[in-house]
């Protein structure tokens, strides 16, 4: 299903990147050349989530089967999907199972003809609580471009943790297809699920199944279609089924029918399109820049070489915006203290939430708990707690994220305006230079995606960009981002062995509901304790990386300012003999750089505005 | 009732007390309102079970209504069509009523459509209805009437409400005795609906009176011919779980849509699967795939689109698919076969066995639960004066039932609050569920059992219960269930006499 597009448009910003990265060696920019060379790596790499979320029994499996166009997940009539499944590309089929180990995860091979193992309901493994999900690389021509799918347990299933699961993995999620059964119109606690999905803003489309069973399907889609017109981006009624009798007897009219094409066509507009363009535009984005960057020496040498009078006020002015740069690099910088003072009211603040919303969950549990017997009561109301507790959890990491975000903002802004008074200095300095802009200032950093769970001991942390997407240094989460089982909202599905709240005795009950109580506080202070865990490292890798990233820009920002300042002494230094050639030289070099920004301009014109790629 | 531990059964014990509040209430101005509802009461006692059809938004409560009937009076639609809350009732003439909010019911004409009966509202604003009333001469209404509710969970948040409302009423008791709940799959939803209910009311559905019903079973596993099997397996899983046992007697897959069918197979539908069997069998591969290409599309398979879609409606997709591969594979050979395969394959007998023995063969234990829970209500309301001979009546009546106390050890076992072995729960199981009908059945001995074997072996689980009861270690619960286990075969070693 390769759409026409898709490989030019990465191709031109791979181009782009490499023109950006030979200029920045040539003019011995190493730093600025690493930078340009990881975005240009990850935009190769990087994969498009899509989260596959429905309630109970809906053709979740099946869809994903139908969209990858292969049989790769079990599915089965009786047994839901346990565990998150994510599909990405492979060379070959493969999968991992993460296992929890300790108090990490770690991952297993499987063999992909053993998957019902692991994933299905009634599978051996599946069920003991200790599988956290399923990682699947398939060769399949629809994954080629760097669509992931994710498919999580039902939300609404016997002991489900409700939506939690779904909300917690929007963080990682580039898209959400909502699926529901075309038998019936979308059910209130539905159309919540698919409400709250949708409110942070990511494509979300509504597919309805099994059309081929449903008479009535044309009148349930339009109805639902209606339903979430408001907020979902698309509306799609398919077959998983016919879409596979017509796969298997090369039937493409079968396959047109099936609806299945249409979900991909809106996937590759929609996520994989959008993704690579932004990625396009972000590669270009940082040519550009670079482009500036390099040229800055050259004009300000230029302009000493033409006024050779005005050269050593050049330089002592050109010296004041170094110094001014070198501490925005250096300890003093106001940034790292903001990082800091941001970061350690963060990790407060959240604690103290998360050990909030737990007393919260206690007191709804202990109350509860006053009002049934645990010895007839429990078995139905343990779900609900448990259902209380993962909701609690998915709460959190949306907090936690939205929090990073906002604080990583908070330094960028600071950073910027700090860095905006070198670039200021220097332009005062030196009025004939275009733009000067030694460092990627373009938009702060964006970092949403930030608060990507760990797996084990590994951070999945995702510093991920939107702002026309600048994709961060450093990072891409491993694998498929199965980050989404979420240790503490699985660790919260354990049932808890409350076999003494069977007592009969009746004058036992309080005994009994004093026992109940303890229960449900163990689970509430385990789940508090994984999750407590698991968000301060979230934090501090964060805090690692805003800062890694921050002091690369100051480091690039002293190193354009060095060369500035550098080539108006050497031009100051010499002797006006070759003063013409190199003036000759300088314009040739700005000239081609001139031409790199160009190229750079257009790119984002021609991606920028939606056209649809080159 | 067959089983009497008492001289006088407990309908008529109950009766006998609704009689006393009545003459209590009698000639009392002040409490025409009470004597109403013990009017009511009293004609409840005498009226068939009153069984309510209950579950989510489009899980198929009318088809399986119509099913059970083996007409179509209640519409069905893929909107929310149930709009309110519908009794259907067996009348000696056919007609429909309409119950205003606080008014008495009044005749309305009627549509009888395809689809079923469509009575005009007439005047009434569908706010201001308090419920319809369909009788219709029907041998199944006469023996239980069925109540119709809107569906669960529906976007229109008042209708669900209806159903609530109707159910689960403030302040008073339920007006159905039992409760059939619909699930296409159990849902944490669905446990929820039936939690919502549980409470020590009689009436509301709990495991003694309600059954759930895996509805639309023919959809699961994508409609495929061997759909039935899975659904049967998934059924079985359900029953094992004991969240649910908590909510149900038990789980039943019912294909609705192709019950309802095998009662309307007419000849000529009869011919039309012969054609479609007939056919070549490329074509009918081709359009069977999927319901459009079935009802649409324009391919020679023996028979014409208008009564394509007319199959579709009536059979559903795997209905048309069972019903044309049991004509070719010569399984069946005339409609009168077709018919009854497909009944039986619908699982619709299965579920009127089970609401013969779990509903029909208790009826006067679910109605005079049902009863007293609503003498109850009606009492804590009363003056204090009466309130105390009452409540004292009350009591005597519900302690001394043994069918009541049955029905406690049943919850009790469900809970898993005795401690019993694995043998003797199903033991008890068997013989206080009365899952079969004859005693051998509920003894779990072979049908063939002659009279002496049996007798002698209730004897010996007599004198093993009341052993049980004396066990030292044995907690208060257990030893009343051990209690009330000897005392229900004392009671059917009377019955044989």
């Amino acid at each position: 299903m390769a759409r026409p597009g898709t490989a030019s448009r990465r191709e031109l910003a791979a181009r782009l990147a490499e023109h950006g990265i030979a200029a920045a060696e040539a003019f011995g920019r190493a730093d600025l050349a690493r930078r340009l060379s990881v975005l240009d790596e990850q935009g190769g790499s990087v994969v498009a989530r899509v989260l596959v979320v429905g309630e109970f029994k809906q053709g979740k499996t099946s869809l994903v089967n139908a969209l990858v166009g292969a049989d790769v997940c079990p599915v089965d009539p009786d047994a839901a999907t346990l565990v998150p499944v994510a599909v990405g590309w492979g060379p070959e089929p493969a999968a991992v199972a993460l296992v929890a180990a300790g108090n990490g995860v770690e991952s297993r091979p499987v063999e992909t003809g053993a998957l019902r193992d692991w994933v299905v309901e009634n599978g051996g493994r599946a069920a003991d609580g200790a599988v956290r999900g399923v990682e699947v690389r398939w060769p399949s021509e629809a994954l080629r471009d760097g669509l992931a799918f994710v498919d999580l347990p039902d939300a609404g299933g016997l002991g489900s943790f409700g939506g939690a699961l779904a909300v917690a993995a929007l963080a990682s999620a580039d898209a959400v297809l909502f699926v529901s059964d075309a038998g019936q119109e979308l059910t209130a606690s539905e159309l919540r699920l698919a409400r709250r999905l949708a409110s942070g803003g990511l494509p979300l489309a509504l597919v309805e199944t099994r059309t081929d069973i449903h008479p009535d399907w044309h009148r349930v889609a339009a109805a639902d279609a209606m339903h979430v017109a408001r907020f979902a981006g698309a509306s799609f009624a398919v077959s998983s089924e016919v879409f596979g009798k017509g796969r298997a007897g090369g039937d493409e009219e079968l396959v047109g029918e099936s609806g299945i094409p249409e979900v991909l066509e809106w996937l590759g507009v929609e996520v994989v399109e959008g993704l690579d363009r932004r990625r396009a535009v972000a590669v270009a984005r940082e040519v550009e820049l670079t482009a500036r960057a390099l040229a800055a020496p050259l004009e300000a040498e230029r302009a000493a070489r033409q006024a050779p009078t005005e050269a050593d006020g050049l330089a002592r002015r050109l010296a004041g915006a170094q110094e001014e740069a070198e501490r925005l690099r250096s300890a003093a910088g106001r940034w790292r203290q903001v990082l800091v003072d941001v970061f350690a009211d963060l990790s407060g603040d959240l604690d103290h939430d998360l050990r909030a919303a737990a007393r919260g969950a206690l007191r709804r549990s202990e109350a509860a708990v006053d009002g049934l017997d645990p010895a007839t009561d429990w078995a139905r109301y343990e779900p609900e707690l448990r259902r209380d507790v993962a909701g609690l959890v998915a709460d959190h990491y949306e907090n936690l994220e939205a929090r990073i975000v906002a604080a990583g903002e908070r330094v960028a802004g600071v950073f910027t305006h700090d860095a905006g008074t070198v670039r200021d200095l220097v332009r005062d300095a030196c009025p004939q230079l275009s733009p000067w802009t030694g460092v990627a200032l373009g938009d702060p950093p964006s970092l949403r995606g930030a608060a990507r769970h760990r797996v084990g001991g590994q951070v999945l942390t995702l510093l991920r960009s939107s702002y026309g997407g600048a994709l961060m240094a450093g990072f891409v989460g491993g694998v498929l981002g199965l980050a989404v089982a979420t240790p503490a909202i699985l660790a919260a599905g354990v049932a808890l062995g409350a076999k003494g709240l069977r007592d009969e005795n009746r004058r036992q009950l309080a005994q009994r509901r004093a026992e109940a109580k303890a229960a449900a506080r163990k689970l509430v202070d385990d789940v508090v304790f994984t999750t407590a865990k698991d968000s301060r490292d979230t934090v501090r890798a964060a805090e690692r990386r805003i800062r890694d990233f921050f002091a690369a820009r100051a480091d690039e920002l002293v190193a354009s300012a060095s060369a500035t300042l550098r080539a108006v002494r050497e031009a100051n230094d010499r002797a006006a003999a070759s003063s013409t050639a190199r003036l000759r030289d300088i314009e040739a070099e700005l000239g081609r750089l001139d031409w790199l920004r160009e190229r750079s301009r257009d790119v984002r014109t021609v991606l920028g505005e939606g056209a649809g790629g080159p | 009732m067959n089983v009497r531990t008492g001289p006088v059964p407990l309908l008529d014990r109950v009766r006998a007390l609704v009689a006393d509040a009545r003459a209590v209430c009698a000639d009392d101005p002040d409490r025409s309102e009470a004597s109403e509802a013990l009017r009511a009461l009293t004609s409840r006692l005498d009226e068939p079970l009153r069984i309510a059809v209950a579950g989510r938004v489009k899980s198929g409560k009318s088809t399986l209504l119509n099913a059970l009937v083996g007409e179509p009076l209640a519409a069905a639609d893929a909107g929310e069509c149930t709009r309110f809350v519908t009794w259907y009732r067996h009348g000696a003439v056919y007609r429909t009523l309409v119950e205003p909010r606080g008014g008495a019911p009044v005749s309305v004409p009627f549509r009888r459509a395809a689809d079923g009966v469509h009575p005009d509202l007439g005047g009434y604003a569908p706010d201001d209805v308090e419920r319809l009333i369909v009788e219709w001469p029907s041998p199944v209404l006469a023996s239980s009437t069925l109540i119709d509710t809107p569906g669960l969970g529906s976007l229109t948040a008042s209708l669900g409400e209806r159903t609530t409302g109707f159910l689960v009423p403030d302040g008073s008791a339920s007006p159905a005795d039992a409760v059939v709940y619909l699930a296409r799959h159990l849902h944490a939803h669905d446990v929820r609906f039936l939690e919502a209910f549980r409470d020590d009311d009689a009436g509301r559905p709990d495991p003694i009176n309600a059954v759930t019903v895996l509805a639309r079973a023919d959809e699961v596993g994508a409609g495929r011919v061997e759909a039935m099997e899975t659904a049967e397996r998934v059924a079985q899983r359900y029953r094992r779980d004991p969240q649910v046992r908590l909510l149900c007697q038990t789980v039943v897959p019912v294909a609705g849509l192709l019950a309802l069918g095998a009662s309307l197979l007419s000849e000529d539908d009869f011919g039309a699967f012969r054609r479609l069997a007939a056919a070549d069998t490329e074509a009918i591969e081709a359009v069977i795939v999927s319901t459009d290409r079935f009802g649409g599309r324009e391919v020679d398979v023996g028979i014409p689109l208008d009564l394509r879609a007319r199959l579709l409606e009536r059979y559903g997709i795997f209905g048309v698919r069972l019903a044309r591969e049991l004509v070719r594979s010569g399984a069946v050979r005339n409609a009168g076969e077709l018919a009854g395969e497909l009944r039986r394959r619908s699982g619709i007998g299965q579920l009127n066995e089970v609401l013969a023995s779990r509903f029909g063969a208790r009826a006067g234990v679910l109605k005079a639960r049902a009863a007293l829970t609503a003498l109850g209500h009606l009492i804590r309301a009363a003056p204090a004066s009466d309130r105390v001979r009452l409540a004292a009546r009350l009591e005597e009546v519900e302690a001394g039932a043994h069918e009541l106390a049955e029905q406690r050890v049943l919850l009790a076992l469900r809970t898993d609050a005795l401690d019993l072995g694995d043998e003797e729960t199903v033991e008890v199981e068997r013989l206080l569920e009365r899952a079969g009908t004859g005693t051998a059945a509920r003894l779990g001995l072979d049908d063939d059992t002659d009279r002496a074997g049996v007798t002698e072996e209730i004897v010996t689980r007599v004198k093993r219960w009341h052993r049980r009861a004396e066990h030292p270690l044995a907690s208060a619960l257990t030893v009343d269930a051990a209690r009330v286990v000897a005392r229900s075969y004392e009671g059917m070693l009377l019955e044989l006499g």
